[in-house]
Formats: structure tokens, sequence, C-alpha cells
């Protein structure tokens, strides 16, 4: 229902753009793969444009819904596909994203669930399309998955290491930059957790 | 053959030539480095895609027709975007996308008419998400990635409907009907898994389902392999859907040969596929 509100409100602001340029092709612009970065006020808002725009993210000021608002009366429409990187630039230039939310549907969201499956010795951990696994001593054996280019950069840098010895700073939702990397980051975490219990 | 994909070292600048296959490293020259030749493991994604498509090619004394265009891409999407404006040129080409940040407004740019495009991995994302899958001539899932095929609105694996978030109590058939009920699926699809269904036009015309060997679900890289072999029997001359189901029981060929548990490497298995081929073709 959120959402649907958020559809239409984006549409409307789009549209009122469109009036402007004068220009009806723009009037019918998809939403698929785009979603909402709601953040805490305006000038997190406003500094988040200045700095994504500068490294050539497809982005836009929009105004999002009152459901949804957090203090702020405007949000950033982007591409979902770089959810990850985008909010760590930010992170790392000091915003916080309060909120990411998809507009493609109102039943679109990322997946959480991770499932168990005990392999002879080894456990592996798959959330959606990503695998870890690791052998009886918690030593990560093998990592599947996944199509986005940080996948096999992750595995390079994750295997043969102990989960429970990797630095924050190497985490897959550190070093990676997609949702195939947020996705693993999911598996990570619970297989971490799950050695330490 | 073309095989259009990224590899995990920053910076890398666009490559394009032969590769050379070791035991668990592929070569190819780059003009832009002092040595001039890079060598990175088979761990998993394109790497291992080039080095069992090199190794069914080369059963068929056709290894050196295989021209690899890869570039240096960690997730930021830098290499991506030069292998996209690389493949949107070619023409007439037996053309494998992989691994490769999905993009919508690039993965369009490539003549579907004048190439014969296969779809795996990131460059399978992008042809589902900008909704021009049924321009490739075969797409190859998981089931995992099947769900996301299935359901009309995602862009992404990561992005699905609940219903279909548990990998492991997903209908195999009915998301197989939901897939190409969207109209946008290409002519040809595998999905890899526990069982291997082929299907034509949406209809499964074979399964391969034995041996069983639990260990090549997570081996990072059994489902790249699969391509690569797959890619190869059509290249040098089988009929989609007979390539399909004999690189399916090809792979599983390889299981019984290689006995994998789950620390076994990727590289183990695509040495053995010259000797599984062998023993499946007459």
């Amino acid at each position: 229902m959120i959402l649907k509100k958020l559809k239409n409100i984006v549409s409307k602001s789009e549209s009122k753009d469109n009036k402007d340029d004068n220009s009806k092709n723009k009037k019918s612009e998809k939403l698929s793969g785009k979603g909402l970065l709601i953040f805490k006020n305006v000038k997190d808002t406003i500094n988040s444009e200045k700095i994504l725009k500068k490294k050539n993210y497809e982005i836009k000021v929009v105004a999002p819904p009152a459901e949804v608002r957090e203090g702020c009366d405007l949000a950033l429409q982007y591409e979902i596909i770089e959810n990850i990187e985008i909010i760590r630039e930010l992170k790392n230039n000091g915003i916080e994203v309060v909120k990411s939310i998809s507009l493609e549907e109102t039943m679109l969201q990322p997946i959480e669930l991770v499932k168990i499956k005990k392999i002879g010795d080894h456990t592996m951990y798959r959330s959606g399309n990503m695998k870890i696994t690791l052998d009886k001593n918690g030593i990560i054996s093998n990592i599947s998955g996944g199509g986005c280019p940080d996948v096999p950069y992750l595995t390079i840098n994750l295997m043969n290491k102990h989960i429970s010895n990797i630095p924050e700073n190497e985490y897959p939702k550190e070093l990676g930059y997609s949702l195939c990397a947020y996705t693993l980051h999911k598996a990570f975490e619970k297989a971490k957790n799950h050695k330490k219990n | 053959m073309v095989i259009a994909g990224t590899i995990p070292i920053k910076g890398l600048g666009l490559t394009r030539g032969n590769v050379e296959i070791s035991f668990d490293n592929i070569r190819f020259y780059n003009e832009n480095i002092p040595e001039n030749t890079v060598q990175i493991p088979i761990s998993m994604g394109t790497a291992t895609l080039v080095a069992s498509c090199y190794k069914t090619l080369q059963y068929f004394n056709r290894s050196n027709e295989l021209v690899a265009i890869l570039a240096g891409d960690i997730g930021d999407g830098e290499g991506s975007t030069k292998i996209y404006e690389e493949i949107s040129r070619l023409n007439n080409k037996f053309l494998i996308v992989h691994y490769i940040k999905p993009k919508i407004s690039e993965i369009t740019k490539i003549d579907f008419e004048r190439n014969f495009v296969v779809g795996d991995a990131g460059g399978m994302y992008a042809g589902k998400a900008a909704g021009i899958g049924d321009e490739f001539k075969l797409f190859l899932p998981d089931v995992g990635e099947l769900a996301f095929l299935a359901d009309k609105d995602s862009s992404h694996p990561a992005y699905v409907r609940g219903f279909i978030s548990e990998v492991d109590d997903l209908d195999v058939i009915k998301l197989i009907k939901m897939a190409y009920e969207t109209g946008k699926m290409p002519e040809n699809m595998v999905i890899k898994g526990e069982t291997d269904y082929i299907v034509q036009n949406g209809e499964i015309i074979a399964t391969v389902s034995e041996p069983k060997h639990a260990a090549m679900e997570c081996i990072g890289g059994t489902g790249d392999n699969l391509t690569g072999i797959i890619s190869g029997l059509i290249y040098c001359g089988y009929e989609i859907s007979e390539a399909c189901t004999l690189g399916c029981m090809v792979n599983r060929e390889i299981a019984n040969m290689v006995t994998p548990t789950p620390d076994t490497k990727i590289n183990e298995i695509i040495e053995a596929i010259p000797d599984a081929l062998n023993k499946l073709i007459d």
C-alpha cells in the first residue's frame, strides 16, 4: 500500500518534471530496477545527491510519501543494483541511509532467510542465490552462486580463511558492491554466528 | 566463439584474444601490464567458464577458436562498462555473456539479430531485467535464479517475492511455467540443480538427475563449468537440446570420476572434462 503510494507520488513528480521539459517520452519512465533511499533530514539528502552525482550514479531527488518519512521531505531515487555501493559511498562520507525501499513491487523484499545444510563434515549456508560452505573447523572451503563481478573477487578474498578471523573491513558487505554481495553477507553472518554458538 | 566477462583484478584494462589454460589458472595477454601476460586462478566466474569451454573445444581440436573479452572489475562496474562497449560491436559471433555488472541500458546494445547469444550469471540477470530474455538463445539458471526469472517484476535474484524466496521448497515445474508466461524467456533453458531440467519453448524435454553428488552444490564454479561444456558442444555442432542434455550428463560423469567433497576445487572438475566427454561420446 505504502509502495503503491510511493509509485504514484514518484510518477506525479516525474509528470511534473515532464511538463517542464515538454517531453512526452519521459512520462512513461519505468520504475523497474529502481529504489528509494530515505534520509533523516533534507541536508543529508542534498549532500548525498551531490556526492553521488559526482560519482556518476543515476539518481534523482524525489518526494517520499508521509508514511515513510523520517523527518525529511526528500528522498533519492536510485538503481537498486547499486544499493550496497551507494550506501557505502555515503557512509564513507558520513551520511547514514535510514531506509532503502524497492519501487518495483509491493511484495519485493531483499531475501533474509538463510538455509543451513549439512554435507558430511561441512555445512553449507544459503541465502537466495548465494552459498558459503564451512569445514568442521570453520574454514571457508567454498563460495558459489551469483553473477555480479564482485562475487569472484569476494571468493578469492574469503576462501581458506577461518570465518571468525576475518576482520570486519573484509566482510562481504564491506568489500562488495552488488546485491549478490549483500545476499552473500546474509549467509556469511549466519555462518559466523552459527559457528560461534 | 567469444566469452565476455569480468576478472576480479582491480584496474585491469580490456583484453581481447586467445587464452591458455594450465592445471589451475588461465593466462592471457594484456598490453597494459609490464609482463604483458596475466595469470589468474580458476576459482569461479568467468575464469572457470573460459577454462571449461576451452577444455571442451580442445576435445574437438577447436580451442584456438575461443576468444575471451575480459576486463578487471571487482564490482564497481569499471570493467563491465568496457566489456559492454566491446560486445555491442560484435557481428556474427557465438557469444556468452557471463559475470558482468547487470546494466539494462547496456545489455540492450548487443546485436541479437546478428549474434548467437547465451546468457549466464550477470549476463542473464541483465537480459531478464531488461525484458529481452527472448532475444537470447539460451539461459542457464540454477533454481534460485529460476525463481528470479519467474518473477516478472524482479530485476535481481536478491529481490524476489516472499513466496519464492525459499529455494528448497520451490516447485521447479511451476516456476518454469511462470517464467515462460512472461513471454520474455529464451527458446532454450537449462535449470541446473539436484535434477537438471532441459527446457525448450517452456516444455521440459529431458531431465538428468543421476548420479547425485551433494557436494557439487557447494563447489564454486560448477554451474560455470556446465555452461562452458554445453556452450562448447553447441559451438561444435550439436543441436541445442542435445548439447544441453549431453552437457548435464558429462557434468555428472565428471562427478563420478572425481568423487568430489565440499573441499574439492573447480579446477579438479575441469581437468576431467576430456575423459568424461570421451566416455559419453561414441
